[in-house]
């Protein structure tokens, strides 16, 4: 039986969706810990902007593949790729150790 | 030191005069009385031989012999602890001597050990190797706390020191350590470089309150006296010289005499540490995303996401891929410290590092469903093969990405055998569903335009594991 091709979409939107929240949700949970591990570091403040840099990504790119994916459109997922390869570069090379 | 006794005296004909002497009895050393004795009988006099630590040996003297004269030992009281002070000083190794005449019996015991001749002094030397500083110096860099537990008194322990650049930065005796507390005594074991005079159970009580202060604790002995110690500590390290009873409670016998061996070892345990992690870490991460990806996956689809057969085919080439871990370099900040297993680092890992691959595994299912109309049972092996290719590259392509802390390939150099195989897998993997093998495997060939989104979406990945990286080391501070 073939499933509908609508609920097959609704499904994987909801599947997709659900891991990218469960790895915002375990980011979350890591970033109030670290003040458990630390407790010297608790004074430092919160810069949520900057801190999360790869969850707005994340969310973006959800956000991106749900988009190209309901229109079935390889153009508007390549191009969205590339911008987000960009950043992520920037992001990587201003964080080299 | 009886070895030497013994081989200096047969170089001198002790062996000889040793027959003119019958062995009575022996009182043996303990560590309150810090002495032994022997009774022997030489002619018709019977005689009690005693030797020890000086400063547990003089009190007990009351003269000394110069030559045929006999003096009260009070009178060259001055002299013995100048001369102590200055072999001490010399890093020099010091036993007392001292005798007594004593009725003929069959035993004799610690009781008897008064009222002693002085006889003088038993002086050892033994030098530390010319180059046993520089093991030191690479156990410092390699964030190893070199601390010496020794029966000797404060100043040989202070000289050996000093002759092995070891900065000493605070001394205990062991009498000190019987008056005090735990909390002092743990405190002492972190602050002190070296505890001179210490009995056996003391070094114990050492190794304990370092071990209670989280350290990780390798203790090297080689005497009958340092066996609970090294069954304590977390290495027992001994060498092959050292008494039975020490190399049995020891981990590490060490066969070469070179504190150099000890200090390589450490480095490269480490270096195997390290390889070891970075499998567990890959291999549960990258499984805990696959687990999420093929049961949700069940939940959608009226075919399996990927038949048995390709799972076997892929692990086996994971495998493949990872064979070389062990020769993978390590980066400096891995063995610079010591490391301790940490499960929930490892939960942590996986629980954060498992979701990237899963959202990116139901990205290539949207692409093989949506893009490339594979939703039917006739095109599954359209969307195995799909999801089998992007699944084996980001699998093994992430282990250069998860194996250091630093930009990969920029920053962190992985090993050549391990960038060899991972890429020869990586090849083999994609042209899989063009050759025959695949197609009994199940597979398809791709249409090219889903390369094109696979390159794209793997270097995504990559890059968003990459920045996951920076949060998950630098902003939580694992």
């Amino acid at each position: 039986m073939v499933t509908p091709h609508s609920l097959l979409l609704l499904w994987w939107t909801i599947s997709i969706s659900w891991s990218a929240l469960f790895l915002v949700v375990v980011s979350l949970y890591l970033y109030w810990d670290r003040r458990k591990r630390h407790p010297q570091g608790a004074q430092v403040p919160s810069r949520f902007s900057s801190d999360f840099v790869f969850v707005w990504v994340l969310v973006g790119l959800l956000a991106l593949y749900i988009v190209s994916i309901y229109h079935s459109s390889s153009p508007v997922f390549v191009a969205g790729n590339i911008v987000v390869e960009l950043v992520l570069i920037v992001y990587a090379v201003r964080n080299r150790r | 030191m009886d070895v030497a006794i013994w081989e200096h005296g047969v170089a001198n004909g002790l062996k000889e005069k040793l027959k003119s002497y019958t062995l009575l009895d022996e009182v043996p050393f303990d560590y309150q009385r810090r002495m032994m004795s022997v009774a022997v009988k030489y002619g018709q006099e019977s005689i009690l031989i005693t030797k020890g630590a000086p400063e547990s040996l003089l009190p007990r003297c009351k003269t000394v012999d110069f030559g045929e004269e006999s003096r009260p030992i009070e009178s060259v009281q001055h002299l013995v602890e100048e001369r102590l002070e200055e072999h001490s000083k010399a890093g020099e190794r010091i036993l007392a001597l001292a005798y007594r005449r004593v009725d003929e019996r069959k035993s004799y015991s610690s009781k008897d050990e008064v009222d002693l001749v002085f006889l003088g002094f038993l002086v050892f030397a033994d030098p530390p190797k010319a180059d046993a500083h520089q093991a030191l110096d690479k156990l410092k860099e390699l964030g190893v706390d070199v601390k010496i537990l020794t029966g000797d008194n404060e100043l040989v322990a202070a000289k050996i020191c000093e002759e092995l650049r070891v900065p000493v930065y605070r001394v205990v005796k062991g009498s000190d350590l019987t008056e005090m507390s735990l909390t002092e005594v743990r405190a002492a074991a972190e602050e002190a470089t070296i505890f001179a005079r210490i009995t056996p159970e003391q070094k114990l009580d050492i190794i304990k309150a370092l071990k209670a202060n989280k350290h990780v604790v390798g203790f090297m002995g080689d005497g009958v006296n340092d066996a609970p110690a090294l069954f304590e500590s977390d290495v027992g390290i001994s060498v092959d010289s050292a008494v039975d009873v020490a190399k049995d409670a020891a981990d590490i016998v060490l066969l070469d005499k070179d504190l150099l061996v000890l200090a390589n070892g450490i480095a490269e345990g480490r270096k195997v540490y390290g390889n070891v992690t970075k499998y567990i870490l890959m291999g549960t991460s990258s499984n805990f995303g696959n687990m999420f990806s093929a049961a949700a996956a069940s939940l959608f689809l009226n075919f399996l996401p990927m038949l048995p057969m390709q799972i076997l085919f892929m692990n086996v080439f994971y495998d493949v891929a990872n064979m070389t871990l062990p020769s993978d370099n390590v980066d400096e900040e891995f063995t610079s410290l010591p490391k301790r297993w940490d499960i929930g680092f490892v939960r942590k890992f996986t629980l954060f590092f498992g979701p990237f691959s899963s959202v990116y595994d139901f990205l290539t299912f949207g692409i093989m469903l949506f893009i490339f109309n594979a939703f039917t049972f006739a095109r599954a092996p359209l969307f195995q093969s799909g999801w089998f290719v992007e699944s084996f590259w980001t699998e093994v392509l992430v282990i250069f990405v998860i194996r250091t802390r630093r930009i990969p390939f920029v920053t962190s150099r992985p090993g050549k055998w391990l960038t060899i195989l991972t890429l020869s897998c990586v090849a083999i993997g994609t042209i899989l569903p063009f050759t025959f093998l695949g197609r009994f495997l199940g597979f398809t060939a791709l249409p090219p335009e889903y390369w094109v989104l696979l390159v794209l979406m793997v270097a995504t990945y990559l890059l968003l594991v990459e920045a996951g990286k920076v949060f998950f080391y630098k902003v939580c501070r694992f």
